[in-house]
């Protein structure tokens, strides 16, 4: 059997990885996935301008500089209103929990296998709440910790993740005494935090599912 | 946002680093991408960090569900030197790595994959990984133990 060259690992390795590539098949595949979602965008951009073409250029420069205007708070407000929105469907759900528990520590020693140890965080309005569970999940992609908490009659959802400011964007930080951003999908309130190197989103839901204390 | 061939190939090699499978870093891949399409990225390289932030979180996802994910306490400060924790010394055969590449846990090809394809220091590498720089020499030497029993000991198997 012909024996191959020996050469600096570090050679083998960039060659082995270069070998993989994607075939012309699944390339394909994924450019048209991309493409087909990028089509769909461009259709109903298409559509949303042929009004604003009509009333004129004149109108046209005032909504670019109007936009232009916006830009900064849009960016706020997007990606915190998908994070309520993906917060506040899962609350909803209340999936069984995988940890019961009122102790953060029992807590931190079931989430062992992320990438970092959920905290407690200073904010007030958490001082109500008693923990009471959790479940592994993700936010936007990034794994989180979903832990839910007891206030009075009601349960709350609080998720704790990496706080990657390039998923995230800009996000209020407690530490620079800035508040929670506040944001409602389906009509709970959310509030979403930086502190602590993580992010934050907390239901403030009053709706009261003592019911699901049973869930198994 | 679309991503050129060369992009793709890049993300496709990062998913094969961490599932040692081109099927299976395919369909990471592409799930990847089905995930983030309703998110807008500001620019390419953002849109692509995003992209290998999702590969790799829904790669641990996917072991931990199968209960296989391998889970090392990777805080295991035995002290070495730092020259039995290089790699730039270690040579091997093509073959050799190959074989071993599929039985090497995820962590330590990526090691090798930010380290040889993306020319990453040691420093650079335990910032991304969040560990001290002790650490990941403690890994390393580990991994450069276990290049050199594997290639030693294939090479008396085949004597």
């Amino acid at each position: 059997m012909k024996k191959s060259l020996k050469q600096p690992l570090k050679q083998q390795v960039q060659n082995q990885i270069d070998q993989v590539k994607l075939d012309n098949g699944q390339f394909t595949a994924l450019e048209k996935l991309m493409a087909n979602h990028d089509q769909k965008g461009t259709k109903e951009s298409r559509r949303s301008w042929v009004p604003l073409a009509a009333a004129g250029m004149f109108l046209f420069a005032v909504v670019t500089a109007f936009m232009a205007l916006q830009f900064t708070k849009d960016q706020l407000l997007t990606m915190p209103q998908q994070i309520a929105e993906e917060v506040v469907n899962n609350h909803l759900n209340l999936k069984p929990l995988e940890v019961k528990t009122g102790s953060i520590n029992a807590v931190r020693g079931y989430f062992a296998k992320l990438d970092f140890m959920p905290v407690e965080s200073s904010l007030q309005a958490l001082n109500d709440l008693q923990l009471i569970g959790g479940r592994y999940c993700s936010l936007q992609g990034i794994t989180a910790a979903q832990l839910r908490m007891r206030q009075g009659e009601s349960l709350q959802t609080l998720y704790e993740t990496e706080y990657l400011p390039d998923v995230f964007g800009d996000i209020p930080s407690l530490e620079k005494g800035e508040a929670p951003l506040v944001v409602y999908a389906k009509g709970i309130k959310v509030n979403v935090w930086v502190e602590k190197g993580l992010l934050f989103a907390l239901t403030d839901s009053p709706v009261v599912t003592d019911w699901m204390e049973n869930d198994g | 946002m679309e991503l050129d061939r060369k992009s793709l190939d890049k993300l496709y090699r990062y998913a094969y680093t961490l599932t040692a499978n081109q099927a299976d870093a395919y369909d990471l891949l592409h799930n990847a991408i089905e995930t983030s399409l309703n998110r807008p990225s500001e620019t390419t390289e953002k849109y692509i960090a995003y992209l290998r932030v999702i590969m790799k979180n829904r790669f641990i996802d996917e072991y931990r569900r199968k209960q296989s994910f391998p889970h090392e306490d990777i805080d295991d400060h035995s002290p070495v030197s730092i020259s039995e924790s290089s790699l730039e010394d270690v040579v091997i055969a093509s073959h050799d790595l190959a074989v071993l590449w599929k039985t090497l846990e995820p962590v330590d090809r990526e090691i090798l994959f930010f380290w040889a394809v993306e020319g990453l220091s040691m420093r650079e590498i335990s910032e991304k990984f969040e560990i001290s720089r002790g650490t990941l020499l403690s890994r390393i030497h580990r991994l450069r133990k276990r290049l050199s029993e594997n290639v030693n000991g294939g090479q008396r198997g085949q004597a």
